[in-house]
């Protein structure tokens, strides 16, 4: 395999084909820099270029832009607290801290770095596990994936804040939310009130704009101040890389995370964040989430980049997208004359491991175009609100409108982002309620899938009772683990 | 008005909802109700206990130290207005007049900026969005007029 990576690493790095990975980064990052779009966007808008392209150039492409999408939206998380896409929502809650305080440029480092760091070790975790890759995904079936979406829902209880009960009941409100639409057991519509926009349930990018950036805006205007409250910006980009190098082990666990959770089809690519967050949080020592702690950038933003090379795995081998970009993926190959399955670890082995180096290269060319963009996009933070808010208002519109492209998207903007502000200001968590939502599909319908196929003997599944003790563990051990991370990390903190 | 009035309001208001949200599952049949109804019970059980908390901890402020905290009602009221004003606008003489005069009137008049830049600003706005949507294929919210 060794001598087919080295051929697939010559066909990569052919000039024609670099320049086609190129234009793909850079498509990848304006997707990423405009809140609402994401990578299922990007992938429409090149799908009908690589119709009967050379297999390897419409890679470059595809894949150049996959990959970076998570890189880019660092900037509107970091800067103005907005997501760019669902991948970066756990971003916010240190990087637009950070940002107030001045060190956007600092955040920024740290973010790009580590998104560069995750995205290699994606690339290299679909490199090692081609051999393996049958089993271990067989290994997972509804059982399993219920219990890993109640992994992502324990996160609720670590990001509550200081009110137990306010973290709770925001995430039943987002577990609420998550149930507009068609049950997943039956043809059935619930509260939908006979509108039609509902059937389809509500938009994940939609919902995740109104909540963070609708309260932003309004309280940049009532506030009348700028995001950075500091006088001038202080530390640059390197000073961010070097801190993600002081935090070695916390990007490599981030970065694992991130793999595992893409490589399950099926959870969805936007609670990784978040539970790489909550991991993040319960492992390392002193810690200040929340509050501006840099770690709180680097846990994510390493295993949002990870998770790409982790959701090819299912994919490529299997025709099992687990996102909708990666749904689309599956097309393009379509297009190009290939067939995801078997035949990408034998007849095609070349394009698959062609695919793990425009992984690895897209994100280190990606990742260094971003660090020498910090500079001028960072001094954003340092415009006035009433300045910004209005060319940010008319982004948020065209963002909101591309998830369905219905009005129905903008008035639920407006609805759910007035139902955020009132949450912002009377000091009640909003990260719950976005994790409730992203998970509620999932939660019901392998909860419903396990107890019609297997009735209760499922509780009783080697890896369903880790997956509770993982939970238990996290939910109530985190002091033991944190001492363990004390261990490991000792001096590696900044 | 009072921050902890207004949290109390709130959470009433997530009562209600969850309240609503159980009342209107028991409508489903079984295998679509179970998830939602679960769900909002849950939510309706600890909203309540949670208000019973908040009032009894309300009451217990007596002092006008512990009561002074207040939250703004007007001012962020005018900037919701603007937004739903702009997407009024939108809805009825379509996104790129809507816009125009939505940067323009705001620049004018919340953000302070002279006549000469709010158009430059508002010019460069519609040429870059014009040409974003052009590129990569984005589209705008249809309007009654159909502009």
């Amino acid at each position: 395999m060794i001598e087919s990576a080295i051929e697939a690493l010559t066909i990569v790095l052919d000039p024609s084909r670099l320049i086609y990975m190129f234009l793909g980064i850079g498509i990848g990052i304006i997707v990423g820099l405009l809140p609402g779009l994401s990578g299922t966007v990007g992938m429409a808008l090149l799908l009908p270029f690589v119709f009967g392209m050379d297999p390897y150039v419409g890679i470059a492409l595809l894949i150049g832009m996959v990959a970076v999408i998570q890189t880019g939206d660092t900037f509107p998380s970091v800067l103005l607290g907005i997501p760019g896409t669902s991948g970066s929502q756990a971003t916010i809650m240190d990087g637009y801290p950070l940002a107030q305080q001045g060190k956007a440029a600092k955040a920024m480092g740290a973010a790009f770095f580590s998104s560069l760091v995750g995205g290699v070790i994606g690339g290299i975790a679909l490199f090692l596990t081609i051999p393996f890759a049958e089993p271990l995904i067989t290994a997972f079936s509804s059982p399993e994936l219920f219990m890993l979406t109640m992994l992502g829902l324990s996160m609720t209880g670590l990001l509550a804040g200081k009110s137990v009960f306010k973290g709770i009941l925001a995430g039943l409100v987002g577990l609420l939310l998550g149930a507009i639409g068609s049950a997943p057991a039956v043809p059935e519509y619930r509260y939908t009130f006979d509108s039609l926009y509902l059937t389809q349930g509500l938009s994940l990018p939609v919902v995740a704009m109104a909540i963070f950036a609708f309260p932003i805006i309004i309280t940049m205007l009532t506030d009348k101040k700028k995001v950075t409250e500091a006088a001038k910006l202080e530390g640059g980009a390197l000073q961010g890389v070097m801190t993600s190098l002081k935090n070695k082990f916390l990007m490599a666990r981030s970065a694992v995370v991130g793999v595992i959770i893409g490589f399950i089809p099926g959870l969805g690519g936007s609670v990784v964040d978040w539970i790489a967050y909550g991991f993040g949080k319960k492992t390392v020592k002193n810690n200040t989430f929340g509050e501006g702690d840099i770690r709180g950038v680097i846990a994510p933003e390493s295993a949002n980049n990870a998770k790409e090379g982790g959701s090819m795995i299912p994919t490529l081998l299997f025709g099992i997208p687990g996102s909708g970009t990666t749904a689309i993926l599956l097309g393009g190959l379509t297009l190009m004359g290939l067939e995801a399955g078997p035949s990408m670890i034998t007849t095609n082995l070349d394009v698959t491991l062609s695919i793990v180096w425009t992984l690895v290269f897209a994100n280190i060319f990606g990742a260094i175009l971003c660090l020498m963009l910090i500079r001028p996009i960072s001094k954003l933070s340092t415009i006035s609100g009433e300045l910004i808010v209005p060319f940010l208002l008319v982004l948020l519109v065209i963002g909101a409108y591309q998830s369905s492209l219905s009005w129905g998207d903008l008035v639920v903007f407006v609805l759910i982002g007035l139902f955020g502000y009132v949450m912002t200001i009377l000091d009640w968590p909003r990260p719950p309620l976005l994790i409730g939502f992203v998970l509620a599909m999932s939660a019901e319908r392998y909860y419903w899938i396990s107890i019609e196929r297997y009735g209760w003997e499922w509780i009783t599944n080697p890896l369903v009772i880790v997956l509770a003790v993982v939970i238990l563990v996290l939910l109530t051990g985190g002091a033991i683990m944190k001492r363990f991370s004390q261990k490991v990390e000792s001096g590696g903190e900044s | 008005m009072n921050k902890a009035l207004a949290n109390i309001i709130f959470t009433g208001f997530m009562f209600l909802l969850f309240t609503f949200a159980w009342i209107e599952a028991l409508n489903f049949t079984r295998l679509a109700q179970f998830f939602p109804l679960y769900i909002s019970l849950a939510g309706s059980t600890l909203s309540l206990v949670y208000l019973l908390k908040t009032l009894v901890d309300y009451k217990k402020e007596t002092t006008a130290e512990e009561r002074a905290e207040h939250i703004l009602i007007l001012k962020p009221l005018r900037y919701i207005g603007w937004v739903i004003g702009y997407l009024i606008l939108i809805y009825v003489f379509g996104f790129i007049i809507s816009t125009a005069v939505f940067l323009f009137v705001f620049l004018i008049y919340e953000s302070r900026m002279k006549v000469m830049q709010s158009l430059l600003s508002m010019a460069i706005t519609l040429v870059v969005v014009t040409y974003l949507s052009a590129a990569i294929n984005i589209e705008w919210p249809a309007s009654l007029l159909g502009l």
